[in-house]
Parts: structure tokens; C-alpha cells; sequence
């Protein structure tokens, strides 16, 4: 199995932040795609308004810790991956995990895919991402093999 | 809301979703992060016309097309994934949209599979591609 020198590698705790789920945070969301869904400030099937199942779609870009240093060239999204699993309430206690999930290279690219789940405060798991990000492979470490 | 399973046969087109994205939309979605997902200047730097609009705006527009169309279920337990294939800048309009691709009977019901991408009205352009799952009751 590969590994890198910096310590960046599949299983790295990225750490766990709480996070309330607030009416900004909504409305951040709602403003994002110009759309106000009434389920998310009114009422919703399950009694009384939810937040987006897609909430902390920009949360994974927060954590720190999972990009190595002096990187050259811009970071780019390359791939998203969701599990919803429970509906999340404004004004909810969110905590939500951190870890890298895997680390690649392919055709002249470096990758990064890290893992988020949210979690409620009674441990129930609420929804789960893996997103991935690449950048110009800039270095050759031994332990890595581009791939054919 | 409620979709039954029968009334969603392989190549059924689910009501699409899209949006003319501005650069206010684009601000908002990625700060506090200053960067070419916010920043003018950074993208032009960059080389890039305008904002490029960050890679997770589209789970909001694929998540909103489902949760409108699915409801419920999509909240309990819709599955996405997918793949950013071209880059989308401020001023343009995407569209998300998905098809039936598959109907598998289980025990709880029908679980529908389906293809799922973005479209850029300026050139008909797939700018993410991907799939999608939710479990419906039969």
C-alpha cells in the first residue's frame, strides 16, 4: 500500500465539529440556488420544517488538515458521493466526522477523497459524503505507483 | 408529496431543476471562502471568464430536483453520486436533470436507479454526470 511522507493517508482523522444547525445557515442554502422551499422554513411531512438534506454540502471544503502543503496549481472537485438517511431540523446539534478516505494518483493527478458523516446527538448516523479532489501531481514519492 | 413506484416506468424523465447562476449565488454558496469560487479576480487569474461555481452547488441542485419530486423519501434515504466534467462559471444556466434507468422489487417495495446530470443551456453541454437511487414504498 502506498504511503506518503506527509502523513496525509486513508484513515487520517480530520476531526469531529459540532455544529448547530441555525436559520442562516438555511438561508445561506436557499440563497446559494435562488429557491425557498417551505419545507425548510414552514412545514414539511415530517411535522414542522427540516433543513436540506444537502445542507452541509460545502462543509467538507471546512475541514482542515486533508490537502498537503505548498500545493502549485488550483484544487478542482472531481467526484461527490451522498447517503441521506435521516431528516435534520433547524436548530439541531449536528456532529459531523472527518477522515480521509482514500489517496490516489491517475494520468498526472493527485487525489483526495474525504469522508464526512453527520451524526445526531443521539448517535444516529444522518447523512454521509465523499468528495474528492485533485490537483498536478507535483512531487514523486517512491510509494506511489501512477496508475496504467 | 408522495410518488408511487408504478407511475415511474424506465425512462421516465423526473421534472428538472435549473437556475441562472449569478455571482451573488455563487458568493453565497462558497464563503467564507476567498478563492476563484468567489473572487473575480482569482478566477481571472486563474485564466477562467468568470466565478467558477464550486463543485458542491450542484449536490444542492440534484438534492432539490429530488426532494421535490420524491419527498420524503429522498430524505430517509436517496443515494447520489456523481462526477464534475466541466467547469461552470458565473452568468451561465444549468439545468439538473435525471431518467428511470432501473426498478429492482425488494422487500419494502421498488428501489428506482437513475442517470442524473447537469446541463448548460448556453451549449447543451453535461457539465456533472452521475446516478441516483431512492427506496419507494410499492
Amino acid at each position: 500500500m502506498a504511503s506518503w511522507s506527509d502523513g496525509i493517508e486513508p484513515g487520517l482523522d480530520l476531526g469531529t465539529r459540532e455544529l448547530v444547525i441555525t436559520p442562516d445557515w438555511i438561508e445561506k442554502y436557499a440563497g446559494s440556488i435562488d429557491d425557498r422551499n417551505p419545507w425548510y422554513s414552514v412545514d414539511s411531512p415530517f411535522g414542522g420544517p427540516i433543513a436540506p438534506a444537502a445542507v452541509f454540502n460545502y462543509e467538507m471544503e471546512l475541514f482542515g488538515g486533508w490537502h498537503p502543503p505548498n500545493i502549485k496549481g488550483h484544487i478542482l472537485n472531481t467526484d461527490q458521493t451522498w447517503e441521506f438517511h435521516r431528516p435534520m431540523r433547524p436548530g439541531q446539534t449536528i456532529l459531523l466526522k472527518g477522515r480521509v478516505h482514500a489517496r490516489y494518483e491517475n494520468r498526472g493527478r493527485e487525489y483526495i477523497s474525504m469522508e464526512a458523516t453527520a451524526w445526531d446527538e443521539d448517535g444516529q448516523l444522518l447523512c454521509r459524503t465523499v468528495t474528492t479532489h485533485a490537483w498536478p501531481v507535483q512531487h514523486a514519492d517512491p510509494g506511489v505507483e501512477p496508475a496504467p | 408529496m408522495s410518488v408511487r413506484s408504478d407511475e415511474l416506468p424506465v425512462g421516465f424523465e423526473v421534472p428538472a431543476f435549473g437556475r441562472s447562476l449569478t455571482r451573488a449565488m455563487a458568493i453565497t454558496h462558497a464563503s467564507p471562502m476567498k478563492n476563484f469560487h468567489t473572487v473575480l479576480e482569482d478566477a481571472r487569474a486563474l485564466g477562467y471568464p468568470d466565478i467558477v461555481i464550486a463543485g458542491p452547488m450542484f449536490t444542492c441542485f440534484f438534492s432539490e430536483m429530488f426532494t421535490r419530486f420524491f419527498g420524503a423519501a429522498w430524505i430517509t434515504g436517496g443515494t447520489l453520486q456523481f462526477k464534475l466534467v466541466k467547469p461552470v462559471f458565473a452568468g451561465q444556466t444549468i439545468t439538473a436533470r435525471a431518467v428511470v434507468t432501473g426498478r429492482e422489487p425488494n422487500a419494502d417495495g421498488v428501489r428506482v436507479e437513475l442517470e442524473a446530470w447537469c446541463e448548460r443551456e448556453e451549449d447543451g453541454a453535461r457539465t456533472c454526470v452521475g446516478t441516483a437511487a431512492v427506496q419507494l414504498s410499492a
